[in-house]
């Protein structure tokens, strides 16, 4: 059995010889991606990562996992700064919360003294 | 006595002894074998566990990337995720030369061999029965995407659409956009039955098909017309036609745009079968 393998520390690339399982012509990252985080045998190790955060992250990830390199191709990148895949997200998210929150606040106090303006500039009824 | 100042070093030494856990790949039958050039997810060389007259394929990998905290951080880089997926499945699939293998779900750890040894003898008989059915077969991957007609309605709604001839562009414009949406949802449906059709087709040709959730297009464009996402477990023997089937319907359907992925490992099929569970 001969089985074509790169040299040094050049990036593996997928076996392009057929055998038993010659891995798609095309195998791209989502198509594996796919498969390797949503099936296969699941057999509870000794180190248990939790479960649930896994669930979470592969629920988001099915969210685009066709195409994940395309989606960075054309500038989708949303798990920069997604909370549920980013840790420093995370921590940004109350902050852009409070930031979000205090603008709305903001539009909101100046719509309605908009409304009085117009109210006491405004003919009389 | 220095004992204190050692156990805090060592870094980057090549002793694999308390400073790993052990990452498992796959189990097949006895006579599978690899290629001692195969490295895994951590680089490291992959190597056979025996016992039961099964092999499990591992490889020792380091705590510090790979213990249950470290995993937790890595799974949400995406970059890193990718990198071990593929590796992951490129381990996979160069064990899968030698003999069927039975694909673990990514990051299944042990705190050392004896954990991979214990599963062989714990569900032996589980693991042996799952290989034997899916001995001599391979998975492969269907995705099904409607083809929309571009521009669903506009030829025709305008002018036949018996409109008052009093209407406001702003009401022409939302019957407009109705009838739109109206020909998409029935050019969807169309294309949705005759996946269905397309489904129970390949999967008399197949030993057993697995339907997936479909991708959600809020995020990825190209999946916004995805109205199929299935695997078929399909026999060696088979494959051929297999292909050729889908080949005839992506021609005969053409409400249907078809991608054929594979030989995948059998990802969607590798179950191990509780005793106490309901066979389908």
């Amino acid at each position: 059995m001969t089985i074509a393998q790169p040299e040094g520390s050049v990036p593996r690339r997928y076996p392009s010889s057929r055998n038993q399982y010659a891995g798609p012509p095309a195998a791209n990252l989502g198509d594996i991606l796919e498969r390797v985080l949503d099936k296969g045998l699941v057999i509870a190790g000794d180190i248990r990562v939790n479960l649930l955060d896994i669930e979470l992250l592969t629920i988001k990830l099915r969210l685009v996992i066709a195409s994940l390199d395309t989606a960075r191709e054309v500038g989708i990148d949303w798990w920069e700064t997604d909370p549920w895949l980013n840790s420093s997200a995370r921590r940004d998210e109350l902050a852009t919360e409070n930031r979000e929150l205090r603008r709305r606040i903001g539009e909101m106090e100046r719509s309605e003294s908009e409304i009085e303006q117009s109210r006491a500039g405004g003919p009389q009824r | 006595m220095t004992e204190i100042a050692m156990t805090a070093m060592a870094p980057g030494t090549n002793a694999p002894e308390p400073k790993d856990c052990v990452w498992l790949y796959c189990v097949g039958p006895s006579g599978l074998s690899i290629s001692s050039e195969v490295t895994g997810v951590a680089g490291e060389t992959v190597e056979m566990v025996q016992g039961e007259g099964l092999t499990a394929v591992a490889g020792h990998v380091p705590v510090r990337e790979f213990g249950s905290q470290a995993l937790r951080e890595n799974l949400e880089d995406l970059d890193w995720l990718g990198r071990c997926a593929e590796a992951h499945h490129y381990v996979i699939t160069e064990a899968g030369r030698s003999g069927v293998v039975l694909p673990m779900r990514l990051a299944t750890l042990y705190q050392s061999e004896h954990g991979v040894v214990d599963l062989l003898i714990e569900r032996a008989e589980q693991l042996r029965s799952a290989i034997d059915d899916l001995t001599g077969c391979a998975e492969y991957g269907l995705k099904g995407y409607a083809t929309m007609p571009r521009t669903a309605s506009q030829p025709s709604s305008s002018e036949n659409a018996p409109q008052a001839p009093t209407s406001s562009p702003g009401t022409a414009y939302l019957k407009k956009r109705r009838a739109d949406l109206d020909a998409h949802g029935q050019a969807r449906e169309a294309a949705a039955q005759e996946a269905e059709r397309v489904v129970r087709e390949l999967a008399a040709l197949a030993l057993a098909t697995r339907e997936h959730q479909l991708h959600d297009a809020s995020l990825d464009p190209a999946a916004a017309d995805m109205i199929l996402n299935a695997s078929y477990l399909v026999p060696d023997e088979s494959s051929d036609d297999f292909a050729a089937a889908v080949a005839d319907l992506a021609e005969t359907v053409p409400t249907l745009r078809l991608e054929l992925t594979g030989p995948w490992p059998p990802y969607s099929f590798a179950t191990v079968h509780d005793p106490a569970a309901i066979p389908d």
